[in-house]
């Protein structure tokens, strides 16, 4: 019962087990998604396709980037990314 | 001593959380292996642990970016000078750990000479709260020990996509990616180390 109370408050899911968030860690790196990242860097905002270890542009401002972004064939979503490196954003590619 | 052995020594808050991530990551991506104490244990045993930690461990990072308070009514933060104290004993008073090698972190290059200036002489670089430089510094800091250690960049940009597949495995199963107690340091590592494994693999 408090158990119970306690996943309710937190929205927590008590089937999360180990190996479920290992199996997904996994999945996550494994698979190719037609995701673009949009990520601060020393040298402006780079372009980066999931999947791929380099970026494919570097804009002097976050908003050219995103623009660059739009104009990569095959992209889906595209993630901005704060300068601390965690999630603005993750939309819909219009 | 373990040769791949990095203690670190660090803050464990939320600030903190968004430079302890690419820290562990950069470690595991250049194969390393981090050694961390879980915040749970009592006081003794967590230092006895942390002793054992530093002992096993040929590198240690010590962050002494965060000595001041959080807030202006609290008081200066000590524990991660204290363990940078008793590492620096380890290492000199024991020849089997006298080749440790030590990394100290700080917010800007030159302020730990106002508050501990014992350690001068030491590899001092600053991170400016910044997670790509983060990266950047411990990244440069072991290019001489290993040839085939790739530009900070390449880290950065796979760390970007962690760092998206991190929220998202988290939000979906109820927990909150930006609260650093929310898994156990032993989970986060273990988590990076079969996502890095898996991102190398896929990008060969």
């Amino acid at each position: 019962m408090h158990l119970e109370c306690i996943n309710k408050k937190t929205n927590m899911n008590p089937k999360t087990s180990k190996e479920k968030l290992t199996e997904k860690f996994s999945k996550a790196a494994s698979t190719n998604s037609k995701r673009v990242h949009i990520v601060p860097s020393k040298d402006g905002w780079s372009v980066k396709k999931e999947g791929s270890t380099r970026s494919s542009a570097v804009r002097s401002t976050k908003e050219d980037a995103i623009k660059a972004a739009k104009h990569l064939k095959s992209t889906e979503r595209i993630v901005i990314h704060k300068k601390d490196g965690t999630i603005q954003k993750n939309t819909k590619k219009k | 001593m373990n040769p791949k052995n990095v203690f670190i020594n660090c803050p464990y808050d939320n600030q903190y959380f968004s430079l302890l991530k690419p820290l562990l990551f950069t470690l595991i991506y250049i194969e390393l292996k981090p050694q961390i104490s879980e915040t749970s244990d009592s006081g003794e045993v967590r230092l006895h642990k942390i002793i054992k930690l530093m002992s096993n461990s040929r590198y240690s990072i010590h962050d002494l970016s965060r000595m001041e308070p959080i807030k202006d009514s609290e008081l200066p933060r000590f524990n991660m000078p204290f363990e940078c104290g008793i590492d620096f004993g380890i290492k000199l008073s024991n020849s089997k750990t006298a080749d440790k090698k030590f990394l100290i972190l700080e917010k800007e290059q030159f302020r730990y000479q106002k508050v501990i200036s014992d350690i001068s002489g030491n590899d001092i670089k600053a991170h400016k709260n910044n997670p790509e430089e983060i990266i950047k510094v411990v990244r440069d800091w072991f290019k001489p020990t290993n040839q085939n250690i790739p530009r900070h960049k390449k880290i950065w940009l796979a760390y970007a996509e962690f760092e998206f597949d991190y929220e998202e495995i988290l939000n979906s199963e109820g927990y909150n990616p930006k609260d650093i107690n929310e898994l156990t340091f032993s989970d986060i590592i273990e988590y990076m180390n079969v996502w890095i494994s898996d991102f190398k693999r896929k990008n060969k």
